[in-house]
């Protein structure tokens, strides 16, 4: 007999899926056709589809679980589909069925991808997902005068998150929050001994190691005695709302562009140096199509004295994910996969110079892609945050 | 198939090391793991018990706190599990841990006993052909791929430039090797529910063995830190300049060229 | 104290492993003012007695016959063990190569002695020695003494220097009763590659995960042919399925200890360093500048392998063009 669990597991991508009438409506906002040859089972319901005959025919082995594991596995995430079913169709909740049958696959361990492995892994044992020690986690901070949440107190807590303190490449990101806030006069800090907040846990399909995140977060935030917490990755920010019940009504948990844009404004006048730059910005699904934000960030882009906004051939609700959501990231992406790389392609088509972004793994992607594309020295990639700071003149 | 994997538990590789107040090196403050080398031999183990049918038993030696790698190997999929963990193993070599897996294994049945080609902390590679010897047995290490044949094992061995095709009557003892396998994720639900397994436990007394039949035959001296690599020349610029200012430091300062 | 030093062959060809071993073997007993005796197991291998005499070896127990053309464990195994028991050496050396590891700690269990795997450097104190190995992937180094009376030996390649020093060069016939093969070696193969063995080779030259794709290694190669090097991997390109594991270098794949060691596109993690990091000179290239291997290579190179490495084969093949 087979436990409970698994059962449940079997249960809930059941009930989905046999909801779903076929319409296929979904596959015109799955960015895996635009990126894949557009098979079947490279759009949300044929994903969910091979999940569904696997388990009801028992193909689980060998060549044909290794099958199941690319399809499933392929999905970044990102939501569009969720969003059609809700307007076009039956309302059917695509990610939960896709992290529900990568639990199913970790439970029969065929999951995850084998590069995902080594990111659970290290989450369990370090606290982040890159293998990097706990006690480095703070070094991008130069700033002495942050305070050091729970010795200190503060009524913000700035979540940094894994990416972003550890990644070089964003700590300028990290950096100019943290001069923002001063400038901003908040009483905030950072957690010493912050850890991952397991949306990688989740979304890759270890539930359990995620439970286990969230336990040592949410004492920690109780430790720690604020009052907000700021985020500065969508994905640690959809984590804590969406995902972390024993949070709510306790803290107000928000992103960085939203919580800026409250704050700034009126505050025009202060942006004082002009950046004359031709600027598009990338929605984040996690923000945009997870939880409706998309004008927070360009009301704060647009105080930048001298830039100008464009918006890509995909924007807002219809945004082109980069590719590195659902624990994407971790894995390596077939060259004519890089979705990344269309986005930095749409980009230039609008003239733009720079690409802005409020997350670090869609910086980090298309970071990438624009030194794939050796176009480095055509554009630039910056978080809103960092320009914001370099604005204010910070 | 019967089959007894032999693991240990391994520093992390990422650990910094340190000696301890007793001069010894610190196992304290790191964080430890199944030896890398080990997994793919579990990982085998499992996938020739899923084909042939069969139980697979986890031996090491070690602390209490090797009972965190056997959980591991419980939630990979292991049936059984044994530590062998006593004060007086503090010195262990690999003639030491060869005795005392030896003196396990004769009271066990198998077919086949799988190890990694080595730990990653000592790396001696001795273990699995003095394990061999004692017992008797043949031995096939640095496998690559494995097969069984007709009741036989058929396995691949890494060798300088290329590989050897070995072939060997069961049991025997088969170390392996990186590429044999991709091993699996045992999920945190599976290594908690592996915490609650039982895990038998022996000491030397148990095994009847003494102090003199495990004494080891080295003696580590003194530890002895290496100098860290220095930064050196960093060379930046026009392409056609630094290549030539490194083939001339190549040549002319190393002498290499 | 006698010395034994066992002469790997295959084919009739040893490797380099070998004469290393038998000029450290020539050493020591040099110190210990005695032969230096010499096990050589094969078919067909007494015309190896010159070069092993030519690297100091005085007597050479020759096990010659068409049961040892290849290696097996345990025939080969059989013969060492006979030798150790008839010469009663106070040390056996040998390379820590596929057919070290494998030999080695099968006959030190037989005859009850120790045995120091992949040792990198020697001290002999009046009748004592002292080995110095590598542990935790090169992070700490320990010295061992062995308290047996026989001590084993495999020598890390690479990190012995070969001496040319004549020896007496007797060939003694050898024999020695041999086992049923249980474990036995069916076939063997090995690809002819022009360029050296990995664990040999005086220059390497690697490439990771910055290469980006399999044929990026087409320039690394190139660069390596114009240098007589080897080709070596990160983990996250062999991973990747661009190299066969056999090329990984790191503390999962070869420990090397070349001359030189170019370091293309990888980043130089811990387990990368283990395979590496004794390297005589590193020369990393690579276009972070923050890159861990950047800041312990004794020259880095700041930049887009792409743009360097072209460039780099060009001015090695102008300068090594001026010298012919
Ligand atoms: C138990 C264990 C054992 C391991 N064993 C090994 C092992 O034996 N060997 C090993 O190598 N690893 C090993 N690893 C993996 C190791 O941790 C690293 O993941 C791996 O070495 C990274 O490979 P890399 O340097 O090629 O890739 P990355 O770390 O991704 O580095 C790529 C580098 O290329 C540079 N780059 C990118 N593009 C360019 C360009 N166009 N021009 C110049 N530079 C560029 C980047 O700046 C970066 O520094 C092991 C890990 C574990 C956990």
């Amino acid at each position: 007999m087979e436990e409970q669990y698994v059962e449940d597991l079997k249960k809930t991508i059941f009930e989905w899926t046999s909801k779903c009438r076929i319409c296929m409506s979904c596959y015109t906002d799955c960015p895996l056709q635009l990126s894949t040859k557009g098979f079947l089972t490279q759009g949300p319901t044929g994903i969910t589809k091979a999940l569904y005959y696997g388990i009801l025919w028992n193909t689980l082995e060998g060549k044909d679980a290794e099958d199941l594991r690319e399809i499933v596995y392929n999905c970044t995430t990102c939501g569009g589909c969720v969003n059609r079913c809700k307007t076009s169709a039956c309302g059917i909740e695509v990610i939960d069925v896709v992290e529900t049958g990568r639990q199913f696959l970790i439970e029969k361990m065929i999951g995850p991808m084998s590069e995902q492995r080594s990111a659970l892994e290290s989450i369990y044992k370090y606290g982040n997902p890159y293998g990097e020690a706990p006690e480095k986690r703070l070094d991008w901070l130069e700033d002495a005068e942050v305070k050091r949440l729970p010795g200190d107190k503060a009524e913000v807590l700035f979540y940094v998150g894994c990416t972003t303190s550890y990644e070089p490449e964003l700590h300028g990101l990290a950096r100019s929050l943290v001069k923002l806030f001063k400038f901003l006069n908040l009483d905030f800090g950072v957690l010493e001994g912050e850890v991952c907040c397991g949306d990688p846990a989740r979304s890759i399909g270890d539930e359990f190691l995620f439970e286990e995140m969230k336990t040592l977060n949410v004492e920690k935030f109780t430790a720690a005695g604020v009052k907000t917490i700021v985020t500065a990755s969508p994905h640690c920010f959809n984590a804590f709302n969406k995902k972390y019940e024993e949070l709510a009504d306790k803290f107000e948990v928000v992103h960085y562009t939203e919580f800026l844009a409250r704050r700034f404004e009126g505050k025009e006048s202060f942006f004082e140096k002009e950046l004359p730059y031709t600027i598009t910005y990338h929605d984040p699904c996690y923000l945009g199509k997870h939880n409706d934000i998309y004008e927070a960030p360009r009301e704060l882009i647009r105080k930048i004295q001298g830039a100008t906004l464009v918006e890509m051939e995909m924007t807002g609700a219809n945004s082109l994910c980069c590719g590195g959501g659902g624990g994407r990231m971790y894995a390596e992406m077939k060259e004519e996969q890089r979705l990344a790389d269309m986005r930095v392609r749409q980009a230039q088509a609008v003239g733009a110079d720079m690409i802005t972004t409020a997350c670090p793994w869609c910086h980090t992607m298309i970071q990438n892609a624009v030194r794939d594309l050796q176009l480095q020295d055509e554009i630039q990639v910056r978080d809103i945050a960092e320009l914001l700071s370099e604005s204010l003149g910070l | 198939m019967k089959i007894v994997v032999c693991i240990k538990q391994t520093f992390d590789s990422e650990a910094s090391i340190s000696l301890n107040e007793t001069g010894g090196i610190d196992d304290q403050s790191v964080i430890q793991i199944v030896n890398p080398y080990d997994e793919y031999a579990v990982e085998e183990a499992i996938r020739l018990k899923e084909k042939y049918g069969g139980e697979v038993t986890v031996v090491t030696v070690g602390k209490e706190n090797a009972r965190k790698a056997l959980h591991q190997c419980l939630a990979m999929g292991a049936d059984h599990t044994l530590l062998v963990n006593d004060p007086q193993l503090e010195d262990a070599d690999s003639h030491t841990y060869a005795v005392v897996l030896s003196t396990v294994l004769c009271t066990m049945d198998y077919d086949l006993i799988l190890c990694g080609r080595e730990a990653i902390d000592t790396s001696v590679s001795q273990v699995p052909s003095r394990l061999a010897e004692r017992l008797d047995l043949p031995q096939i290490n640095m496998v690559s791929h494995l097969e069984i044949v007709e009741g036989n094992v058929k396995a691949t061995r890494d060798i300088e430039g290329g590989s050897e095709i070995v072939e060997s009557a069961l049991p025997a003892v088969i170390s392996v090797q990186k590429g044999i396998n991709e091993v699996r994720y045992p999920s945190l639900r599976l290594i908690m529910r592996a915490k609650k397994m039982a895990i038998k436990t022996f000491s030397l007394a148990d095994l009847g063995l003494t102090m003199d039949d495990v004494a080891p035959y080295l003696s580590v001296e003194e530890y002895i830190f290496p100098e860290p690599r220095k930064e050196g020349m960093r060379l930046k610029g026009e392409v056609n300049e630094v290549v030539t200012q490194l083939i001339q430091h190549l040549r002319h300062e190393v002498k290499v060229l | 104290m006698t010395v034994l030093a066992f002469a790997e062959q295959r084919n009739g060809k040893m490797p380099k492993a070998a004469y290393e071993a038998l000029s450290q073997g020539r050493r020591i007993a040099d110190s210990m003012e005695d032969n230096l005796y010499v096990c050589l197991v094969g078919n067909n291998v007494s015309g190896l007695a010159e070069e092993i005499a030519a690297c100091g070896g005085d007597e050479i127990l020759m096990c010659d016959s068409e049961v040892f053309s290849s290696y097996q464990t345990e025939t080969y195994a059989a013969v060492l063990t006979a030798a150790i028991r008839e010469l009663e050496p106070g040390i056996v050396l040998m390379g820590y190569t596929s057919m070290g590891k494998d030999i080695a700690p099968r006959v030190a269990e037989r005859i009850g002695a120790g045995l120091i795997s992949d040792c990198t450097d020697m001290e002999v104190k009046g009748n004592e020695i002292y080995f110095i190995r590598p542990m935790y992937a090169g992070k700490v180094f320990t010295r061992v003494r062995v308290r047996t009376p026989v001590k084993i030996c495999t020598l890390r390649p690479n990190n012995f220097r070969v001496d040319k020093k004549q020896g007496k060069g007797e060939l003694r016939k050898f024999t020695a009763e041999v086992p049923e093969v249980r474990a036995k070696v069916t076939k063997i193969k090995v690809q002819e590659s022009k360029r050296p063995e990995l664990t040999e080779a005086e220059i390497i030259v690697s490439g990771g995960r910055g290469l980006g794709k399999a044929e990026g290694f087409r320039i690394v190669e190139e660069v390596a042919d114009t240098l007589g090097a080897a080709v070596g991997a990160s983990r996250a390109a062999v991973d990747a399925g661009w190299r066969p594991q056999q090329h990984q270098v790191g503390q999962t794949g070869k420990v090397v200890t070349p001359n030189l060691y170019v370091a293309c596109g990888i980043s130089g993690a811990v387990q990368h360093l283990a395979g590496m990091g004794s390297s005589r000179c590193i020369v990393a290239i690579n276009k972070d500048p923050d890159a861990n291997i950047m800041k312990m290579a004794d020259i880095s190179i700041e930049g887009d392998l792409y743009k360097i490495l072209p460039e780099l084969e060009n001015q090695i093949r102008e300068f090594k063009g001026r010298e012919t």
